[in-house]
């Protein structure tokens, strides 16, 4: 297994600039645990991100949590989550928020979190926001993110799989020195560009 | 200060986890032990081990040391059920160099990641099929 480009993307980031004047947030979204990945949850796990990498920022949060379980016992709902965030960010010079798989959300969430990210947006002009996504949702996207995106379209890149195979292909010599031939090698890296060219 | 982990894997359920029963009772509905399923369990684990702030962690019904962790456990359970932790940590045991690097210099992601103006263009969006790359190669 090696890493895709969403994470790339993160550690590219996290390479030009540091907190606490940028920050990088990731959340990855999967078809487990559907309910549970809703808008509200999602912000809340990369306010959480804010804290962990902004002292001011975690001393806010519990501020805000003390403040809350004075007043209330419900949950947090999504436009006081919201809001949070836009305020916690607001301090940062900026706030990159990468979200990964965004397809695999249930689609009420999915447009929930879609008009969430627009408004944080529009309300923080230092945020930046990188979402990859199956190409099928493209409309709603279009739909609900209505600012400028740049857009590019990601195709298997064959030197990558190449790269990929070949450390694959180290590893089990390493395990087993005798298991893989030459021929073996060829192959297993014939078969494998094949199948790529296919996706 | 102790806190009880309720395995309550047999009666199942999706219950979300709920920090309750005053200061010092931690009881997790679900699949507290299924690492898979529950995302917020994640963080706690990843508070273990990462921080060796807990007293005795083992499976099953557990008695666990809270002590000052307590405080940010019930603060990151407010905010939210869910934890990216544990997969940032996978991603970083799975690097290989050099892949991707096409994806970095495309002009597209330089000015997106660069541009000092903010109010342009804060959106990149990558398409790709199943299978292509997005979150892992494999």
């Amino acid at each position: 297994m090696s890493n895709g480009i969403s994470h790339l993307v993160v550690q590219a980031l996290g390479k030009q600039s540091l907190p606490p004047n940028v920050v990088i947030l990731c959340h990855y979204c999967n078809y487990q645990a559907q309910k549970e990945q809703s808008a509200v949850n999602i912000i809340g796990d990369l306010l959480a991100q804010v804290g962990e990498k902004v002292p001011a920022i975690e001393s806010e949060i519990r501020r805000a949590f003390n403040e809350w379980k004075k007043r209330s016992d419900r949950s947090l709902q999504l436009p006081d989550m919201a809001q949070m965030f836009v305020d916690a960010i607001s301090s940062i010079r900026r706030a990159y928020i990468c979200i990964d798989a965004v397809d695999a959300l249930p689609s009420e969430n999915r447009s929930e979190l879609l008009r969430t990210l627009q408004r944080i947006i529009q309300e923080a002009p230092n945020a930046r926001l990188f979402l990859t996504t199956r190409p099928h949702i493209r409309p709603e996207l279009d739909q609900h993110l209505t600012k400028e995106a740049y857009v590019i379209d990601i195709v298997a890149d064959q030197e990558d799989i190449a790269r990929y195979v070949t450390q694959e292909i180290r590893f089990l010599k390493y395990r087993d020195p005798g298991l893989v031939t030459e021929n073996l090698e060829d192959d297993i890296r014939k078969v494998v560009s094949e199948e790529a060219s296919r996706t | 200060m102790c806190a009880y982990l309720f395995n309550n894997r047999e009666s199942s359920g999706r219950d979300n986890p709920r920090l309750h029963g005053g200061s010092n009772t931690l009881t997790l509905g679900g699949r507290f032990w299924d690492l898979e399923f529950s995302l917020w369990s994640n963080r706690v684990f990843w508070h273990a081990e990462e921080e060796r702030g807990w007293g005795n962690c083992s499976f099953g019904y557990t008695t666990i040391n809270l002590g000052i962790y307590e405080e940010s456990l019930r603060i990151q359970a407010w905010l939210s059920p869910l934890s990216s932790r544990r997969r940032r940590h996978e991603h970083n045991r799975y690097w290989v160099d050099g892949n991707g690097d096409w994806f970095l210099q495309r002009n597209e992601f330089q000015t997106w990641s660069k541009s000092e103006d903010s109010s342009r263009d804060p959106i990149l969006l990558c398409y790709g099929n199943q299978g292509v790359g997005k979150t892992y190669i494999r």
